[in-house]
């Protein structure tokens, strides 16, 4: 948990974590488009097929995918049970008089679960290779022309930074009143839900006043060392977009070309 | 090179001013420690250098430029680097190395010429080996060290502490003070607010203050004769002065230049 700032990043050093984070969510925006193409359970090979490409480049374990996925079983499992129940179709598997399994059911029940693994597989690609500083620059970067109809690009970025900064900082900080709380004789393990989610209020409320106290003390640091805002800023890193970027967005259009041309054929 | 005029400041909402007629000067090059007891104004003195707080009444100069002028603001906060009590609530990014260049990226220097800042301010705080930590796995110590070579990637002239070692351990405290005392050594003007008597000896001079009130201002072996005062401003001078004047009352002689350990051991050895 101390290591949250990271996110799920897995450091290293292939063809795909190098790639500019600008890149990495344009693939990403490309890859959901593709997968939300695909309106039969065959043509899911197309989005499949690359990710498992960028999974083979990106040389991260199989067993990340899974653990990103863990979260929605249930979902995936609740959804697969309803789209059986609910969908007509014509070849009946089975009558039970109240309600028939068939085929279509069964089909489409699988397409709409493969759709989401491959969604949530495809996201967790991005945010498992682009570090999250790495993202909030690109995501920075990438906002960027917005800022001509006033939409804060900058100062967004700077809160996700912040965030990301202070989240270790103010876990310690809880863990240090739960103690102090603790020692004073606060029960936060027995009782039932509403005592439990009660007894966090001796918690939450000196963590509130204490995250007050952060951020003025922060902002007084900051502007101490010149900060004024997104206007006239440099970055020490840049964002450095490659051939190789240009390569994979162009290797991503292609995938989109392909399923496009095969969806206009059948 | 930083004017304090007849500095008149009262917070909002307060009865009594926190800081009443202060005329100081500090040149260039100079050590200053300003020591007093909580609610003495120190801190407030200290955020007046950088514009944080602006006079009610009178006027703070900075390297030529008037804090009281928004205008000047960023060119003062420049020149003065502030580093503040709680190593944690200074530092704004995930990363040492990033962190460091937030100063620097904030006037817009080209991204090459960071790099260099960013490198030699950790190299002079002794924090090279660190530079892609996450801050928060980082001692206290560190911490503040970090967040001074912050502030020098802005090559300020005038480095304020404000109670900078107030939150940590004898260790951390000893490994900042070495941190400044080599900066100052390269020509860095300090101003230290300190609650630690130990750390004004080497200072140049001390400021001590009361109620808002600047009461005594002299080099160390000038302030530390004035016992008295001293306590009045309910500060306690460091160990070695109290053995010393314990000594003096049962009627050794000692000069009052005697204030670090070894000086005072060298003085009592030839009266045993």
């Amino acid at each position: 948990m101390r290591d949250i700032t990271l996110g799920q990043y897995v450091a290293g050093d292939s063809v795909i974590h190098k790639l500019d984070p600008r890149t990495k969510i344009a693939m990403m925006i490309l890859y959901i488009v593709m997968t939300f193409l695909v309106r039969q359970i065959w043509f899911m090979t197309i989005p499949l097929a690359y990710l498992i490409i960028e999974l083979l480049l990106s040389r991260i374990s199989l067993r990340y995918i899974f653990i990103s996925l863990k979260p929605i079983r249930f979902l995936l499992i609740l959804m697969f049970i309803l789209n059986l129940f609910f969908t007509s179709g014509e070849h009946v598997w089975l009558d039970l008089g109240f309600w028939k399994l068939t085929g279509e059911a069964f089909l489409q029940s699988c397409f709409l679960s493969v759709r989401i693994v491959l969604l949530v597989a495809g996201a967790s690609m991005l945010t498992l290779t682009t570090s999250p500083i790495a993202l909030t620059d690109g995501i920075e970067k990438l906002l960027a022309p917005l800022k001509v109809i006033h939409f804060p690009a900058h100062e967004l970025a700077m809160m996700m930074t912040i965030a990301l900064r202070f989240v270790p900082t103010l876990m310690d900080e809880s863990e240090k009143i739960r103690n102090a709380q603790m020692s004073r004789g606060a029960d936060f393990e027995s009782g039932n839900i509403v005592k439990r989610v009660k007894s966090m209020i001796p918690i939450l409320i000196p963590l509130f006043v204490s995250s007050f106290r952060k951020a003025d003390e922060l902002a007084t640091a900051m502007e101490s060392r010149c900060y004024h805002g997104g206007d006239g800023r440099t970055r020490m890193h840049q964002l450095r977009f490659r051939k190789e970027d240009l390569f994979a967005i162009l290797i991503t259009l292609l995938f989109i070309a392909a399923l496009v041309a095969i969806l206009i054929w059948f | 090179m930083i004017q304090f005029d007849n500095v008149t400041f009262q917070y909002e909402k307060a009865n009594v001013p926190a800081l009443s007629e202060i005329t100081l000067k500090i040149n260039q090059g100079e050590f200053v420690a300003v020591v007093g007891h909580n609610g003495s104004g120190k801190s407030t003195l200290a955020k007046h250098i950088n514009g944080l707080i602006v006079p009610t009444s009178g006027t703070v100069t900075v390297c030529g430029l008037r804090t009281d002028n928004e205008d000047n603001l960023l060119k003062i906060r420049q020149n003065v680097g502030m580093a503040f009590q709680n190593p944690d609530n200074q530092l704004v990014t995930t990363v040492v190395e990033e962190d460091v260049a937030f100063g620097p990226e904030n006037l817009g220097i080209a991204p090459d010429e960071i790099r260099l800042r960013v490198d030699e301010a950790l190299a002079s705080v002794g924090m090279s080996d660190y530079a892609k930590n996450a801050v928060h796995h980082l001692s206290g110590g560190q911490k503040q060290r970090i967040a001074i070579a912050g502030i020098l990637a802005l090559k300020p002239k005038i480095l304020v502490l404000d109670e900078a070692s107030a939150m940590l351990d004898p260790s951390g405290r000893t490994e900042l003070l070495q941190t400044v005392r080599k900066l100052h050594a390269a020509g860095m003007t300090v101003i230290m607010v300190t609650q630690y008597m130990e750390e004004t000896i080497d200072c140049d001079r001390i400021v001590v203050m009361k109620s808002g009130r600047i009461v005594l201002t002299g080099t160390p072996v000038e302030v530390f004769k004035e016992t008295d005062l001293l306590s009045e401003s309910n500060l306690v001078p460091p160990e070695t002065v109290v053995i010393r004047d314990s000594l003096r009352k049962l009627g050794f002689k000692l000069s009052d230049s005697v204030l670090h350990a070894d000086q005072l051991a060298e003085a009592i050895c030839p009266l045993l």
